[in-house]
């Protein structure tokens, strides 16, 4: 075995990145799809504030974080219904409240930097056993969801209203993903940390829809591009001794950006032959 | 024939701003019914209102006697187009099954072997089989519009709601649109709303114009009265395209 598999916290890592792709690459794809990246990173911010509570407070991080996140959402929700102001300047206003409380509680607990570090850019490496189970039974229930409803999630994706004329459950299944996106970027959180956490869940999909029209092929495109992107950040940041989120997304940015000059060659090319 | 929807007295307000007022009318079945009227003139809001997707301030809307979020999928509805995001990955064939959806229930929202010989089926009817598993945004427009009459065909509905069929097709594919229609009149009942007036009346079988205020004739004919009505200023009554002139009535 290469002396890089024999300390637990590497194998874990080596876990956590694989469970963390499938999680991704399923939440990711459909927010990609959606058109929801901006909504999603305001709820990455926006939980930032139930970790500053729950921590200044002594509950359970993931427990605060899930509360405020969805509580966010459905005020949100209730803000553009009723009060009918920008969409986009209230979200930004709210991912900029959520961080600030996050802020101000961290730092009222004592000993708050270095806590303050590991939400703000994660540490995969630090990944606990427990942790990892959790990603595990999402994933479970993610996968049975997606299988059951891929149908109706795609059909509603594409044309709400006509959905909502067939009577499907369109406004249930919408909370489902709401809830389903908070707590997936909530568990990456740990991994690559509030700042980076949008750019683990969009980057594989953003690649993956280049090359593909089909939702089904996006979604597992992503899921392996996650795991390869994943375990070279690993291997890179083990190397190089880096922050492993940060190499993760900046190996992914690479990708995104041969893929893209990749992507436009080919158009160019096809253009040229109906030409 | 049977009266299947009934609107009496419908009033629409978004905020203050009052958009339908005062709209009554009865479909029968196998009516064709165009509503004419100015873009901002309730069209949509009529169309909308008749689905259940909107909240009615007074008055009311009955389908087949129940009301409309209890019936709406009664529904074969065709939205307009320029709502849609056209990289979202679909391919045709999946666009018109998604009208199968209606049928599933209990955890079982797999599409059936019948339900892509149904879908295929009116690919086939459409012209569109070649396009079966193409993604959506290759297909022109007129094929495009042709898929989502396939789609609300897929639902086996009774009655069509088509919201801007032919805006933004040429000549052309908008009678081939209409032909369509027309084929399919015989067995189901058609609302469709439009702003463009230089069309369908030698298609359709009642015409009323929508400005807020609905006006109705009893007939396919458009007068030039009604139009006066509706846009608030005279209006040009020449049709284009091999559609004719004389449907329009005297003016």
């Amino acid at each position: 075995m290469p002396e890089i598999f024999q300390f637990e916290f590497i194998r874990n890592s080596i876990i956590a990145v694989i469970l963390l792709s499938i999680t991704c690459g399923i939440i990711g794809s459909y927010i990609v799809v959606r058109r929801m990246v901006f909504i999603s990173d305001a709820i990455a911010h926006t939980v930032f504030g139930g970790i500053g509570i729950a921590h200044y407070f002594g509950f359970n991080i993931f427990a605060g974080a899930f509360v405020f996140g969805i509580l966010a959402m459905i005020i949100l929700e209730l803000i553009i219904r009723y009060i009918k102001e920008r969409r986009d300047s209230i979200i930004g206003i709210m991912l900029a409240s959520g961080m600030a409380i996050g802020i101000i509680f961290i730092y009222l607990t004592p000993g708050y930097s270095t806590d303050l570090f590991s939400y703000l850019f994660g540490n995969i490496l630090l990944i606990t056993q427990n942790e990892l189970i959790h990603i595990a039974l999402l994933n479970i229930i993610l996968l049975i969801f997606f299988v059951v409803y891929f149908n109706v999630l795609r059909a509603i994706a594409f044309d709400n209203d006509f959905a909502v004329v067939l009577k499907l459950p369109v406004q249930n299944i919408n909370f489902a993903m709401t809830i389903f996106i908070t707590i997936a970027i909530i568990l990456s959180i740990k991994a690559v940390g509030i700042i980076l956490v949008i750019a683990l869940l969009t980057i594989p999909p953003s690649i993956a829809s280049f090359f593909f029209n089909d939702l089904k092929k996006i979604i597992i495109t992503s899921i392996c591009l996650g795991i390869l992107f994943g375990c070279c950040g690993l291997y890179f940041s083990y190397n190089f001794d880096l922050p492993t989120g940060a190499v993760i997304i900046l190996i992914s940015v690479c990708f995104y950006l041969i893929s893209l000059i990749f992507k436009k060659i080919k158009q160019k090319f096809a253009f040229h032959k109906i030409q | 024939m049977n009266k299947i929807i009934e609107i009496k007295n419908l009033y629409v307000a978004y905020d203050d701003n009052l958009v339908l007022e005062n709209i009554n009318l009865d479909i029968y079945e196998k009516d064709f019914i165009a509503i004419l009227g100015p873009n901002g003139g309730g069209k949509s809001t009529l169309l909308k209102a008749l689905l259940g997707l909107l909240q009615i301030k007074t008055g009311s809307i009955k389908i087949y006697g129940k009301r409309p979020n209890e019936s709406r999928n009664l529904f074969g509805y065709v939205p307009q187009e320029n709502k849609f995001d056209w990289q979202f990955p679909i391919s045709v064939i999946d666009v018109i099954l998604s009208g199968r959806l209606k049928f599933k229930k209990n955890f079982n929202f797999f599409y059936s072997k019948n339900d892509f010989e149904i879908a295929e089926e009116l690919l086939k009817k459409f012209g569109l089989l070649d396009w079966k598993n193409k993604h959506i945004s290759e297909l022109s427009g007129g094929q495009k519009k042709r898929v989502f009459i396939c789609r609300a065909l897929a639902t086996e509905s009774d009655i069509l709601l088509l919201d801007e069929p032919t805006a933004e097709l040429d000549a052309h594919i908008e009678n081939c649109i209409y032909d369509f229609l027309k084929e399919l009149n015989s067995k189901k009942t058609i609302i469709l709303v439009t702003h463009d007036i230089g069309i369908i009346s030698g298609y359709v079988s009642k015409v009323c114009c929508l400005n807020k205020k609905l006006f109705y004739h009893h007939s396919g004919k458009i007068t030039g009265e009604m139009l006066q009505n509706a846009y608030h200023c005279p209006v040009d009554l020449i049709a284009h395209g091999n559609l004719p002139h004389r449907v329009l009535g005297d003016h």
